[in-house]
């Protein structure tokens, strides 16, 4: 049998990160080796473990996944899919900025979850279809800013 | 300039023609005259040449016809001195009032700022008021209903492993649910302002508005439990208190107006009473009636008062509204 995908879930909430460990561990290929409570432990999770896959919320308190994400190495980034509950501007684009492998919803499907960890295990970059309509409108935004800039000069 | 040169010729005409009797004289005075009139259309600062010129002919002339010709001078200049006075002091006015139009126009401007000020302090509460809803709106679906959505894929994953693990994964997301739609009616009910908040601040704005646009101070005073007074009935005191305020505003003369609202156990009171002329009310205007139609809807009354200033009062009995009628 095929190495498993070793997977480490950070997320302040109690009842999410055990569902979703639950949840991952029934796949085959998926096995959940550790779980952190907040961003403060992510870093530390990454270096220990050694995951091919790291979960990370991006709302958590103390501190948030954008704190976490800026305390690892830029290849210990690209293994993160961060797991959010909401698309926030100020999330998205400052997790994809620092290299974060990919972003989707908590509230996808559990298949298309899974589906989106075995494509970053693989190495690959996933953004959910909020996630990308997030990042088009955020580059519109910027055109339209270059455009009155350009305008203007 | 012209109209200096014309009271000018005047004078001098005038007095060449006190010198008819002498032929000679009169000729040089109507001469005189003309060069006078054409100094002063060449402009007034030769005005002073007119001294010059009439100067020789005072000295030539015989006693009676200088002494006249002085008086005439005399009148002329005393005539040109007032028109002078008049002039700076209308110009002066003229300056003064344009001072007081900039400073009207910058005092308006001030206010305009201040309101404008006041408008993005209002605009930035709601604001955060919005942000503190949608951080708890977050936390809560974030939290509860992701969870939720979470166990019960689980839950369904299961089934036909472990059947008891499923059943509890469905009771206890079923439960958080459950909690979650009770924090978000919670959330609701803290966002809904009551109606007795509503309805108040309503009041206060019908009266500041007026006070704004009418220079009429206005005052309000409450007494007993508003929160007792219904929606409709709300309704039916601003639209009365809209209606006793266009009163004011056109008959009162008035430069006050205080406006009670007081609940008893029965009914509810509003009182508008001005300070201004009053009225003997034998002719009910539209303005009236429409109050004491509005009031009669929910079964009250209005009654008016003008022996002291104007006094309109709408009373609303509590639990016995008649909406049919």
């Amino acid at each position: 049998m095929a190495q498993k995908i070793r997977l480490v879930l950070v997320d302040d909430d109690a009842l999410i990160r055990q569902t979703l460990a639950m949840l991952l561990g029934l796949e085959q290929d998926l096995e959940v080796v550790a779980v952190g409570t907040h961003g403060g432990e992510a870093a530390a999770l990454m270096r220990d473990e050694k995951p091919d896959v790291m979960l990370l919320d991006m709302r958590m308190e103390p501190e948030d996944g954008i704190s976490a994400l800026k305390k690892m190495t830029e290849e210990e980034r690209s293994k993160v899919l961060v797991l959010s509950t909401f698309d926030e501007d100020r999330y998205v684009i400052p997790a994809i900025n620092l290299g974060a492998a990919g972003y989707i919803l908590k509230n996808a499907k559990p298949e298309e979850i899974i589906r989106t960890i075995r494509q970053v295990a693989s190495g690959q970059n996933v953004l959910g279809p909020e996630a990308m309509g997030k990042i088009r409108r955020s580059l519109q935004k910027q055109q339209e800013r270059q455009d009155e800039q350009d305008w203007l000069m | 300039m012209l109209r200096l040169a014309i009271i000018d010729a005047i004078f001098l005409l005038s007095f060449a023609f006190q010198l008819a009797d002498q032929p000679e004289l009169y000729v040089r005075g109507i001469i005189v005259g003309l060069l006078t009139l054409a100094i002063r259309l060449l402009g007034s600062h030769f005005s002073l040449a007119f001294w010059f010129l009439a100067l020789p002919v005072l000295l030539i002339w015989p006693a009676e016809s200088r002494l006249m010709l002085f008086l005439t001078l005399a009148a002329y200049y005393f005539v040109h001195f007032l028109i002078r006075y008049e002039h700076t002091r209308a110009q002066g006015l003229e300056d003064r009032l344009i001072k007081v139009e900039q400073m009207n126009s910058q005092y308006l401007q001030r206010i305009d700022e201040q309101s404008k000020l006041e408008e993005e302090m209002q605009y930035a509460s709601r604001l955060e008021e919005r942000n503190q809803l949608s951080q708890r709106i977050h936390d809560l679906v974030g939290h509860n209903l992701t969870g939720a959505l979470l166990q019960l894929e689980l839950a369904e994953r299961l089934l036909d492993k472990d059947l008891a693990k499923a059943q509890d994964l469905i009771h206890s997301s079923s439960a958080i649910i459950r909690q979650g739609t009770e924090e978000i009616r919670l959330v609701l009910r803290e966002v809904q302002p009551e109606q007795r908040e509503i309805g108040l601040s309503q009041l206060k704005q019908q009266l500041d508005g007026f006070q704004k646009n009418s220079t009429i101070q206005t005052s309000l005073l409450t007494s007993g439990d508003i929160a007792k007074i219904t929606p409709i009935q709300w309704n039916v005191l601003q639209g009365n208190l809209q209606e006793a305020l266009t009163n004011v505003a056109k008959h009162s003369r008035a430069t006050h107006v205080t406006c009670r609202l007081d609940v008893f156990a029965q009914r509810v009171r509003l009182v508008v009473q001005d300070n201004g002329v009053g009225a003997n009310l034998l002719y009910k205007g539209m303005g009236i009636r429409g109050m004491e139609e509005r009031a009669a809807k929910l079964g009250g009354f209005v009654l008016t008062d003008g022996s002291n200033g104007m006094r309109i009062t709408t009373l609303l009995p509590f639990g016995q509204t008649d909406e049919t009628e």
